[in-house]
């Protein structure tokens, strides 16, 4: 039996025709691959711009719009207490302590692991600068892990303002109170606004 | 046209042989069958993301450990199957052979089935081997593989004895998928084991990444797509009595996906701690990819024209034809993934999820059932029972489909933008991780629903089959098939002469080149096409892999970095156990909002030691790479893993409350330290008591937990599995803090010599 030519040829009765690749198929596969060659080339020669390159560029950028608003803030009383009515950086800080302290301190303030903070009763803290000490340090013994190194100081004092506030809104069903009374805090000037900073 | 033999008058004798349709019958049931029960797993999965009550603090239902059961059920049970029936099937027919080995048949069918069962057993109970889609613990994957060279050896021999000279374009397809599946799976399963049902995987770390990665991208083309483009190819044409639109098209639609697959995996490491130009490399390939994945819906699509009437009334072509079209946008939609900004939005969100299930439920699922119901009556040889309830469940699997994968999509897109939003000081806008969790609730609820649609239709798709096996006749008809055998000698015929004029030997050339004569001689030299296969496999692979082994700089030490002490080391144990990584990342990448977010970047040198790696792929949880920076309470960890919804408000994590009553196996942390030194950690075990270690690092423990919380005092939680893994997670990410220990002269680091284990 003579085998047949291809086309004539079927495969269980499957037969094929041998109809031309689109052009527009061929070129776009051509044009990915000049283009996907084209960026390897440039990528292994000039060592492309990794993704540590555009970090670090985007690590500066945002590091300068933080501290551009507040610069360097010092860790003493009246910066503290002074921020502690600057809705633009409480607004900052609550999402801050939701990532970082909400865990322990729950979302609120109120306590589960850690310490109610909305209570007037503090362990080891008698004035504000007690608390941007132990944000700082943190409480080895019982778990806390100290953020500086993880958070700028300019963050440190500003959270300390936070934390300070969290007085004016007790939570509802807070853990136990924990330590000591302190003394309500007293008031301070409100420290002067920010500079206009250019929009993000 | 072929010389013909001198003597027309005295014909060739046919041989007479009958297809073993038996075969390929048991296969399709099995297909429908495990198709259910991973489906069902799927839902139920999808569903405890939704309403994590229905964790029902049972450890064999905890996400973590189910997911496995859903992506290995599926794609063994339910893509495996189907496509063995369609390979038995059809290649049968296109080599016009017999099967040849019966008991190979067998042993293959039964031994496939055994590994399914026995992972759906083993991985509810925490036996896994931490890697996705390669979970089953080593005994499992050495009888995959065994079954696996049953069907490639009845396959290649039935190549071997074919009748039909010329090899149809489905067998290359299925020819590559058989030796390739082979590679990918023993490269990436290679461990060490430790135990029955235990291992560590040979490779650490960053380069654990990448081959897992090459093997996963691997596994989905040459396991599941190829063989079912393969099947289309035989299948489309065969149902609509339509010739193929383009050979010269699946040349090109064969060959690209076959030199450039294997190079595209290493998008999944787009950021990550591996280096940058394997993910440069992941990118390019994978656009590369775009055009050749296109040429296959063309071609199937384009073979369509003039059917209309048949695919009214075949419900087979219905189902093809979306899977095609799903097969297309999965395919455009991939390249797009891989650009490294669609990445740094996309990774670990649900949008490669849902790109996975427009695949998984659109491509592989719509074909199969096509492929079920176009079956089902030629091989139980009785009428389907009802085209109608097969044509319904077309309607209801894409809607389940649609409503699927859409509210995904939104929910990773969703998540992206909300991980990555800072406000105007550039703190982060959405702080908590949970009240980015409560968003996607809904959109969960709806893919749920859209499961339970898919899931039904795969239900009615049992019930046609069972009720048109019900009507076969008592005895199959075994028609028999007559057909010479191949010729001895065979002179291709010759190329026709170019038609071009007044042009350089170069133009000739490369439109011979095009005509594509060159490769119908390919085609009817099964062992040259396997060759050039293994080769192009192999150089793809190397590529990759040989630098990421050999050259150190892509992989650069960290001093500080330390082997993980015996007791964290069981911990480890217990965090792939339960799956962790399922919902948990260990990944940071440089990426200012992701720093912020949950520390400093993470380098590949601190997973040097990381027997499998545990980077993750999904952020349904927080990333963990630094929660031992973040989360320094012993007493949190405890509370949150024992009951999570008491920490943590409004959280989806399962509970894990046997933790605290489960007595840890310290006679097994020797085991585990001395295979990890067998793997190249330098642990000096020759001296040092592992046991002991762990036992003084746990009562450590357990004495700042009643430091924190006097309630422990006295529960001996020092002996119960969560002070391992506890103590592992206080250990995730602070090495690159600390400085680095004094090293030895041979460059080995000696850790424990005389028993003192520091603790971290």
């Amino acid at each position: 039996m003579k085998e047949s030519a291809p086309g004539a040829e079927d495969y269980d009765g499957i037969r094929v025709c041998d109809h031309p690749v689109p052009p527009w198929w061929k070129w776009l596969f051509v044009i990915t691959i000049g283009y996907g060659m084209a960026f390897l080339l440039w990528h292994f020669i000039t060592g492309g711009s990794t993704a540590r390159d555009a970090y670090e560029a985007a690590l500066a950028a945002q590091a300068e719009q933080r501290t551009a608003a507040y610069g360097e803030l010092a860790a003493d009383e009246a910066t503290i207490l002074g921020h502690i009515d600057d809705e633009a950086a409480m607004a900052g800080m609550a999402g801050l302590f939701k990532s970082k302290c909400a865990q322990c301190h729950r979302v609120d303030g109120g306590g589960s692991i850690g310490p109610n903070l909305t209570d007037d009763a503090w362990i080891r803290v008698t004035h504000v600068t007690d608390i941007a000490r132990i944000i700082g340090e943190g409480v080895a013994v019982k778990g806390m892990p100290g953020w500086e190194g993880m958070l700028t100081p300019t963050q440190i004092v500003l959270l300390s303002s936070y934390v300070a506030r969290l007085q004016r809104h007790p939570a509802f069903d807070g853990k136990k109170a924990e330590g000591e009374v302190v003394a309500p805090w007293p008031r301070a000037a409100p420290a002067s606004p920010p500079e206009e900073t250019p929009g993000p | 046209m072929g010389a013909a033999p001198a003597a027309d008058a005295d014909p060739i004798p046919k041989d007479r042989f009958a297809y073993d349709d038996r075969i390929a019958g048991r296969f399709a049931a099995a297909t429908i069958v495990w198709g259910l029960v991973g489906m069902l797993a799927g839902v139920w999965a999808a569903l405890e993301l939704a309403a994590p009550a229905l964790n029902f603090d049972l450890p064999m239902l905890t996400f973590g450990r189910l997911r496995p059961v859903h992506t290995n059920v599926l794609i063994l049970g339910f893509a495996g199957n189907a496509i063995f029936a369609a390979v038995y099937y059809s290649a049968q027919r296109l080599l016009k052979v017999s099967l040849p080995s019966r008991v190979l048949g067998h042993l293959h069918f039964w031994c496939w089935q055994a590994v399914i069962a026995g992972a759906s057993i083993t991985l509810p109970l925490g036996i896994t081997q931490g890697k996705e889609y390669a979970e089953p613990a080593w005994p499992l994957d050495i009888a995959l593989t065994v079954a696996w060279l049953c069907f490639a050896i009845n396959f290649f021999v039935a190549v071997a004895r074919r009748r039909q000279r010329h090899l149809y374009v489905s067998l290359w397809f299925y020819l590559a998928a058989i030796i390739a599946v082979f590679v990918l799976y023993v490269v990436n399963n290679l461990a060490l084991p430790a135990g029955a049902m235990k291992s560590y995987s040979l490779f650490a770390g960053a380069r654990d990444a990448l081959v897992q990665w090459w093997y996963g991208f691997g596994i989905v083309v040459f396991l599941l797509t190829m063989p079912l483009l393969g099947a289309m190819y035989y299948f489309l044409p065969k149902a609509a009595g339509r010739p193929l639109h383009s050979r010269r098209l699946a040349i090109v639609h064969f060959w690209s996906l076959v030199v450039l697959a294997l190079l595209a995996g290493a998008h999944h490491l787009h950021h990550t701690a591996a280096p940058a130009w394997l993910a440069a490399l992941g990118m390019v390939f994978s656009i590369m990819l775009w055009m050749p994945s296109l040429a296959g819906v063309i071609n199937g699509l384009l073979t369509l024209r003039g059917a209309g009437e048949k695919i009214a009334e075949e419900p087979a072509l219905k189902f093809f034809i979306a899977g095609l079209v799903f097969y297309g946008i999965s395919a455009f939609e991939g390249p797009i993934l891989s650009l490294g900004s669609v990445n740094a939005l996309a990774h670990y969100t649900n949008w490669p999820i849902a790109h996975v299930h427009i695949g998984g439920l659109g491509w592989v699922g719509l074909m199969i059932f096509g492929l079920l119901y176009w079956l089902a009556p030629r091989l139980f040889q009785a009428d389907l029972f009802s085209r109608r309830l097969a044509g319904a469940h077309f309607w209801i699997a894409a809607a389940g489909a649609l409503m699927w994968v859409f509210p995904i999509y939104a929910a990773g897109v969703l998540e992206g933008l909300m991980w990555r939003a800072v406000d105007s000081t550039g703190s982060l806008a959405y702080g908590g991780w949970l009240e980015i969790t409560a968003r996607l609730t809904p959109l969960y609820w709806i893919r749920a629903l859209g499961g339970v649609l898919y899931l039904f239709g795969a239900a009615m798709c049992l019930v046609n089959l069972l009720l048109t096996w019900r009507g076969r006749p008592a005895v199959y008809d075994e028609p028999v098939q007559e057909a010479p055998p191949l010729a001895g000698r065979y002179v291709d015929p010759p190329a026709p002469a170019s038609r071009l004029e007044n042009v350089i030997g170069l133009a000739r050339a490369l439109e011979r080149l095009g005509q594509g004569h060159w490769h119908r001689r390919w085609e009817r030299l099964p062992g040259r096409m396997a060759g050039v296969v293994v080769i192009a496999i192999a150089l793809a692979s190397l590529i990759q892999i040989a630098p990421m082994l050999l050259i150190r700089s892509n992989v650069p030490i960290i001093d500080s970095v330390q082997p993980y002490t015996p007791l964290e080391l069981a911990g480890r144990d217990i965090y792939i156990a339960e799956g962790c990584f399922n919902c948990h990342s260990q990944m940071i990448r440089p990426i200012p909002h992701e720093t912020q977010r949950f520390g400093s970047y993470s380098r590949a040198g601190e997973f040097i030691y990381d027997h499998p790696f545990q980077w993750g792929s999904r952020r349904i949880g927080p990333d963990l790479h630094r929660i031992g920076r973040r989360n320094t309470s012993v007493l949190w960890h405890v509370a949150h893993l024992r009951r999570p919804a008491e920490t943590s408000d409004g959280t989806i994590m399962p509970a894990f409350p046997w933790l605290l009553e489960e007595e840890l196996d310290f006679d097994r942390v020797r085991a585990a330290v001395e295979a990890m030194a067998a793997l190249g950690v330098p642990y000096e075990i020759g001296r040092a008591d592992p046991a002991g270690e762990a036992r003084r690092q746990a009562g450590e423990m357990s004495a700042r937990l009643a430091g924190e919380d006097a309630t422990y005092k006295g529960a001996e939680i020092e002996n119960k599995q969560i002070i391992a893994l506890v103590a592992y997670l206080l250990r995730l990410g602070t090495d690159i803090g600390k400085s680095a220990p004094a090293a030895d002269d041979d460059d080995r680091l000696i850790i424990g010599a005389g028993g003192d284990w520091e603790l971290r």
